[in-house]
């Protein structure tokens, strides 16, 4: 800043007027030079300039520097400075203007005033823009001004009152040097006499600000020396009011930017866009079908007992008749029923609470005159809300064969029971092996489901119950289609040549019967020795439209037949093609040789209410997991042969690739695609590419570990890139594990904790399903899936020692088998490479891995080579969890020299110990 | 529709560039300004000469105030008060000067001696009209915001590809009808309000609470329907007397977060979490604002969409905005947003950069309306964290890498004080290496806003 001596700033003064083409001011007393005028003057105010005589003020007159202006009891004045400044004065007031120095040019200088008492006002002008530059000494204080206004009343006491009415700030110091600020306009501070500080910053008591703007502007009669006094018709029409008051919006404009008050909102012109992407992910995942949620249509009312008779011997034709006049008294359960073109009236004993075997040679159950006596098992719930029998006629030679029957029925569970509670419901029921009697007249049958001739004889099979999830947020049965059920059942005996092995397994939705309860309606798929089975499944419904029983505490029980019901999208189950009145059976695809053939059979099979396993349900999340899948395909192909698949007929081979898995726990339900890597060997018969899908329609998700879902209806299979029909299973191995003899600890890494594995397999038919070119069958196959470790935690240094199981496909010298085994897999994160070892199917594999991305998922891969040369292996892995704790991948084995050894599957471990 | 939307586009830009000539500030700039600063000038060296001179009085209280000097054309009209004080008209211009300079206790001073003079109608009027706002600014409780309500028009309403064809996982997918690309219109009520109330200190602290809501309507995807409601909350710190003079009106604002959002008619998504917000004004005229966010959503399944829980997670925003005027009446603002999204599935995680200028400018129209053009531009990047199973790029899995350009112009016609009828008009263009999320969608929105 420039500083200007008084002595210069005369001459800018000076220098500044004759540059305006001005006459030179009039005469200054000769001890002082002007600093201003007065703009107005009501009298008396005098004033003294330095060394000479005190005048009285007229309007303007020349202020000077360091004159002394005093005020009488009516005086006021209003000093114009140089700056653009004003200082007005009321009555009583001593004002001496200490210090003026300007320059016009830069519009720098000072002004230190000081006040002894009365009232002023400061409206300051280019001076008081500058820091430090306007100084107004009131005797007991300093008051320092960074722009702005503001007003003073200095009493004769020394106490003085400042309010801040605009600009930056005012400092008002004491004597001491006690100092508070002001920067809020209506906020003043006091002092208190002599010596003593301002006090803390306040708002401006009401009426203060008032009282010293009355001492200021004019008085009543006074015209402050105008010749020409203005009157309201001057202030009209001059361009002030348009320029100011009219102008309210800038007025509001102004006032907004120098009071800080809180911004409004800004408008959101744009409605925001909904973040859709993921419905779109959704939506090329799982295909959802929308549809308008309906209220559950409550069942009937119940009219006491009833049920079902499922007569499996009429074949074909209808089998399932209502139960009618059915009532239990004294043990004994009494119905009638109209089967088979006989009048039965059945007198059952049925004992409560207890699940009770006929003897062989059977009981007079009061139908002996149709049927003669009657064996196999009966059940009773204690509760007496749900009973079941399995019936056979005891002896070949009864008048009317009965062949195997299910008498199902009891008390309608309430409609009450069926409402959303909040919370998810996932219950069990056991479903029955068939009564030994039964297995008497077709042979042993352990699997649930599954043909009785088909010479299972597993005495330990995995079989799971039934499981049914309820959501927490939709009634049983209501057109959410989101409470599902799942069960699954594996028997895997011997190994290799020896072995024996089927999977089956049911999953579906429950939706609501046309005028009628809560209805099962599923699918049934099935894999033993390559042949598949598939079938519609549903709950059997009584004359009342109800099919399952219990009380309002829950489901007692169900039966399930191979009936076939359509679901709409409204969750209506009406009959179709395969449903009552036009047979009820599963069909069994014969295989593999180069001819497809299908055999059909009845099923029924009664569902008890039985204790949810621990852990079941414990944790349900949001699961996208990507793994891998591997197996073993049997090309199945009719004459002639399609040109599409000129090489196509009875081969196997491997196939190996991605597994993207979905599990939605609101909606119960599970979506997943497999889609290979492309295959190249010969044997595939010109299959270069597979992909099949399943779910979300057929489906049902538990829990984390147990899912499962069969084909899905709105995505087609490919193969190829060309759509093909299919029946296809997948399910998570927990659901049904494996035997001990097959994996130790039943799992190929039973302490892992981001990992998923399962089984998969079924048909992909290519051409007109009715007179199909070709048939690729997988049986039991495996999959492997989890939460891939991102790539921005995957360890850059350090070597982690992975261990862990194997489960594969094995097809050795025309004998296909499922094989197992164990690796270990040391890996460097620094060089990305690693080392890979492992037994399987007897057979010792080693080699090295590199790190890369397969497919798209980062990880490793190598070929690795097994019984010192005689067969070779691609491994393809990635790591899962958190730092890579796990690992997983997929793998594809055959012999060097000849074809006579093909194995494929999958592998998945965890880290033995820390990666260092 | 294209054609009909590229003509809607070049008739708003035509009234545009037809009405910028005519655009009349309400306080002088440029060269107009230098003519005024030099005319006040020499009328402030004549009322040296002579104060008593009534009409150089007047005058340079004009231009002063024309110029935005408050304070020298308050000088001059209290100078008019000496010589006669009976003036209720100067009152009423001192009392309008006092409320521009935001000191309103003196404003209203002025305002009721003017009224005690039982001035005549139109001085009364306007007395009145100052009086409620000074009401309203010096009220401790303050409510302000707005009401936007109107129709939408997108040509890709549902943001999907233009081809039904991607490539997942299992081969090339034909996406359903509702998951393609679909024109649709839609319905809109949105709004936003703030209460502060200022705690009548000094520093005018205050605390602030917001609240913003939508809802909207599709005609056909009513899937996408979508109902928010947010309300923020916290003190705001003002710092009026900081030691660096090249930052002014420096605020500081902690705050707590809570949403909810329903989309087709189900709940979406729930949010709560934390932000700290700063203003200030550096260099004079450059308007500054940054803010860092964090917030928790909870989001939930539909049948509709399946994995909407696997968006669950938290974001962490930071924004840093500029905005600086140009002209007396336009101004420029950039912003940059960074966004880590953090989800429970990975392949929805992404970090985001976004960088966007709008220029806004207010004028009269040739026929004297006020009218206001938003001309703004903004790029986006999005880079997911982990490979996405929805699609198959090269044959194998990728993450997402998103790109967004965002253009359009934003037409505000003044139809009352506190209504604009809202004209806009935009551009989404979004790239990605995974087809299924590259759409491009043009937009229209009609409908008034409300101010309060």
């Amino acid at each position: 800043m420039r500083v200007v001596s008084p002595m210069s700033s005369r001459l800018v003064a000076l220098v500044a007027l004759l540059a305006a083409g001005l006459p030179a001011a009039a005469p200054a007393d000769a001890a002082g030079e002007r600093v201003g005028v007065n703009a107005a003057v009501n009298t008396d105010a005098n004033g003294t300039p330095p060394n000479a005589a005190t005048r009285k003020l007229v309007i303007g007159q020349e202020v000077v520097h360091n004159e002394r202006i005093v005020t009488d009891a009516k005086g006021q004045t209003q000093i114009l400075f140089l700056d653009g400044s004003s200082v007005s004065i009321g009555p009583n007031a001593d004002l001496v203007i200490d210090e003026f120095i300007y320059d016009p040019a830069t519009g720098t200088g000072k002004m230190t005033l000081t006040a002894v008492r009365g009232a002023m006002r400061f409206v300051g002008g280019k001076l008081s823009k500058q820091e430090n530059a306007v100084t107004l000494h009131i005797g007991t204080a300093t008051i320092g001004v960074r722009g702005g206004v503001f007003v003073a009343d200095i009493q004769p006491n020394g106490k003085a009152e400042v309010v801040f009415v605009y600009g930056k700030a005012v400092t008002v110091s004491g004597q001491s040097g006690c100092a508070q600020s002001l920067y809020r306009p209506g906020f003043a501070v006091d002092i208190n006499g002599p010596g003593g500080c301002p006090d803390s910053p306040h708002a401006a008591p009401p009426g203060t600000t008032a009282a010293i703007l009355n001492q200021l502007d004019g008085r009543a009669g006074a015209s402050g020396g105008a010749t020409t006094v203005p009157t309201d018709q001057t202030v009209a029409n001059s361009p002030v009011p348009n320029t100011v008051s009219n102008n309210i919006q800038v007025s509001i404009q102004q006032a907004g930017a120098n009071a800080p008050t809180a911004q409004p909102p800004a408008p959101m012109v744009s409605p925001p866009q909904v973040p859709t992407n993921q419905i779109q992910v959704a939506s090329s995942q799982s295909q959802p079908v929308v549809s308008n949620p309906q209220p559950p249509q409550p069942p009937p009312p119940s009219i006491g007992l009833a049920g079902s008779f499922d007569n499996t011997s009429i074949f074909p034709g209808p089998t399932v008749s209502p139960l009618q006049n059915t009532s239990l008294s004294n043990g004994t359960l009494n119905a009638s029923v109209s089967s088979g073109g006989q009048q039965a009236t059945f007198a059952l004993p049925l004992p409560a609470g207890r699940l009770t075997t006929l003897p062989p040679a059977g009981i007079d159950a009061g139908v002996n005159g149709v049927w003669g006596p009657l064996t196999g098992d009966t059940f009773l719930s204690a509760d007496q809300s749900f009973f079941y029998a399995d019936l056979i006629s005891a002896s070949f030679n009864a008048p009317n064969f009965l062949g195997p029957s299910l008498l199902v029925g009891g008390t309608a569970v309430p409609s009450s029971f069926f409402a959303p509670t909040g919370s998810t419901r996932i219950f069990a029921f056991n479903l029955p092996q068939a009564p030994p009697t039964i297995a008497n007249f077709t042979g042993v049958n352990t699997l649930p489901f599954f043909l009785n001739d088909d010479g299972l004889s597993d005495p330990t099979p995995s079989v799971s119950p039934l499981y049914l999830v309820a959501p927490a947020a939709n009634a049983i049965g209501d057109s959410s289609g989101s409470t599902r059920f799942l069960q699954a059942s594996l028997s895997l005996t011997g190994a290799q040549s020896g072995q024996n092995s089927a999977l089956m397994l049911a999953t579906g939705t429950v939706g609501t019967l046309q005028n009628g309860g809560p209805l099962l309606v599923g699918a049934l798929r099935g894999v033993n020795a390559g042949e598949s089975y598939f079938s519609p499944i549903s709950s059997i419904p009584d004359g009342n439209g109800n099919s399952l029983y219990g009380t309002s505490s829950g489901i007692a029980g169900f039966g399930l037949n191979s009936n076939q019901y359509v679901l709409g999208s409204n969750g209506i189950a009406t009959p179709g093609t395969a449903g009552p009145g036009n047979g009820t059976l599963a069909s069994e695809t014969e295989g593999p040789s180069t001819f497809v053939s299908n055999e059909t059979f009845p099923i029924a099979q009664p569902a008890v209410a039985t204790t949810l396993p621990a852990g079941i349900g414990a944790s349900r999340s949001v699961n996208a997991l990507v793994g891998f899948f591997g197996g073993i395909m049997t090309t199945t192909a009719t004459t002639p042969i399609s040109n599409s698949f000129p090489n196509a007929g009875g081969n196997a081979y491997a196939i190996n690739g991605i597994a993207a898995i979905g599990t939605n726990p609101a909606a119960n339900t599970v979506t997943a695609a497999f889609a290979s890597f492309g295959l190249q060997s010969p044997a595939t018969g010109g299959v270069n590419s597979v992909t099949m899908v399943f779910g979300p329609e057929q489906s049902a998700f538990v829990d984390d570990k147990n899912f499962g879902a069969v084909e899905s209806r709105s995505v087609p299979s490919q193969i190829n890139g060309q759509n093909v029909s299919s029946s296809l299973y997948m399910v998570t191995a927990n659901t049904a594990p494996p035997p001990t003899s097959f994996l130790p600890t039943q799992s190929i890494c039973s302490t892992c904790g981001y990992l998923q594995w399962g089984y998969w397999g079924g048909d992909l038919t290519s051409g007109n399903p009715a007179s199909p070119t070709r048939v690729d069958h997988g049986d039991i196959n495996f999959w492997v899936a989890g939460q891939l470790t991102p790539v921005s935690q995957l360890p850059t240094v350090g070597t982690g020692t992975y261990s862990g199981g194997i489960a594969g496909t094995v097809v050795n010298n025309g004998a296909t088998y499922a094989a197992s085994g164990s690796f270990t897999n040391t890996y460097n994160f620094a060089n990305a490479s690693g080392m890979f070892s492992g037994t399987f199917d007897t057979h010792n594999f080693n080699g090295a891995v590199a790190g890369g991305t397969a497919n798209g998922i980062p990880g490793y891969a190598g070929t690795i080579t097994g019984d010192n040369g005689g067969k070779t292996a691609t491994v393809v892995g990635a790591f899962f969890g958190p730092g890579a704790a796990e690992t997983a991948g997929t793998f594809a084995a055959h012999s060097v020299a000849n074809t006579s050894y093909t194995a494929s599957g999958i592998f998945g471990g965890k880290l033995t110990g820390p990666i260092h | 529709m294209m054609g009909r939307f590229r003509r809607l586009a070049l008739r708003v830009l035509l009234a545009l560039v037809l009405a910028l000539p005519a655009a009349n500030s309400v306080l002088a700039d440029g060269a107009d300004q230098a003519a005024l600063e030099k005319q006040k000038d020499d009328l402030f060296q004549q009322m040296l000469a002579n104060p008593a001179n009534l009409d150089v009085v007047f005058s340079y209280a004009d231009v002063s105030a024309r110029l935005g000097d408050n304070e020298a054309a308050v000088s001059a009209l209290e100078q008019m008060l000496l010589f006669n004080p009976n003036l209720p008209r100067v009152d009423l211009e001192l009392g309008a000067l006092y409320f521009r300079m935001g000191s309103f206790d003196v404003a209203r001073t002025y305002f009721d001696k003017a009224a005690s003079y039982k001035p005549p109608p139109e001085v009364q009027k306007r007395i009145d009209e100052y009086l409620a706002l000074i009401a309203r600014e010096t009220s401790p409780n303050r409510l302000s915001g707005y009401v936007f309500m109107g129709a939408q028009y997108q040509s890709d309403a549902n943001i999907a590809p233009a081809s039904s064809m991607i490539i997942s996982p299992i081969g090339p997918v034909l996406l359903t009808n509702q998951f393609v690309k679909t024109s649709d219109f839609d319905i809109f009520a949105n709004g936003s309000v703030l209460y502060s109330y200022d705690l009548g200190n000094q520093n005018h602290d205050t605390i602030e609470v917001s609240g913003t809501g939508l809802v909207n309507h599709y005609m056909k995807v009513g899937r996408l329907d979508l109902d928010f409601g947010e309300i923020t909350a916290g003190p705001r710190f003002r710092f009026p007397e900081l030691p660096l003079d090249w930052v002014g009106a420096a605020t500081v604002k902690p705050y707590a977060i809570v949403n909810e959002v329903g989309l087709g008619e189900h709940q979406y998504f729930a949010t709560y979490g934390a932000g700290l917000e700063t203003t200030g004004v550096v260099l004079g005229d450059i308007a500054l604002r940054s803010a860092f966010e964090f917030r928790q959503k909870t989001f939930s399944n539909a049948a509709d969409r399946p994995l909407s829980t696997g968006l669950t997670g938290n974001d962490k925003l930071v924004t840093l905005q500029a905005s600086k005027p140009i002209t007396s009446n336009s101004s420029l603002t950039l912003e940059f947003d960074y966004v880590d999204q953090l989800t429970k599935l990975t392949y929805y995680a992404n970090q985001s950069y976004a960088a966007a200028a709008t220029y806004h400018i207010r004028y009269d129209d040739i026929a004297g309306l006020p009218m206001e053009t938003s001309l703004y531009v903004s790029r986006l990047y999005s880079i997911y964290d982990a490979p996405d199973p929805c699609c198959v790029t090269g044959g194998g899995f990728s993450s997402r890498d998103d790109r967004r350009w965002r253009f359009g112009i934003i037409q505000g016609f003044q139809v009352a004080d506190n209504i604009e009828l809202i004209l806009q008009i935009e551009r989404n263009i979004v790239s990605s290496n995974l087809p299924l999320y590259g759409y491009t969608s043009n937009s229209v929105v009609l409908g008034p806003q409300i101010r309060f």
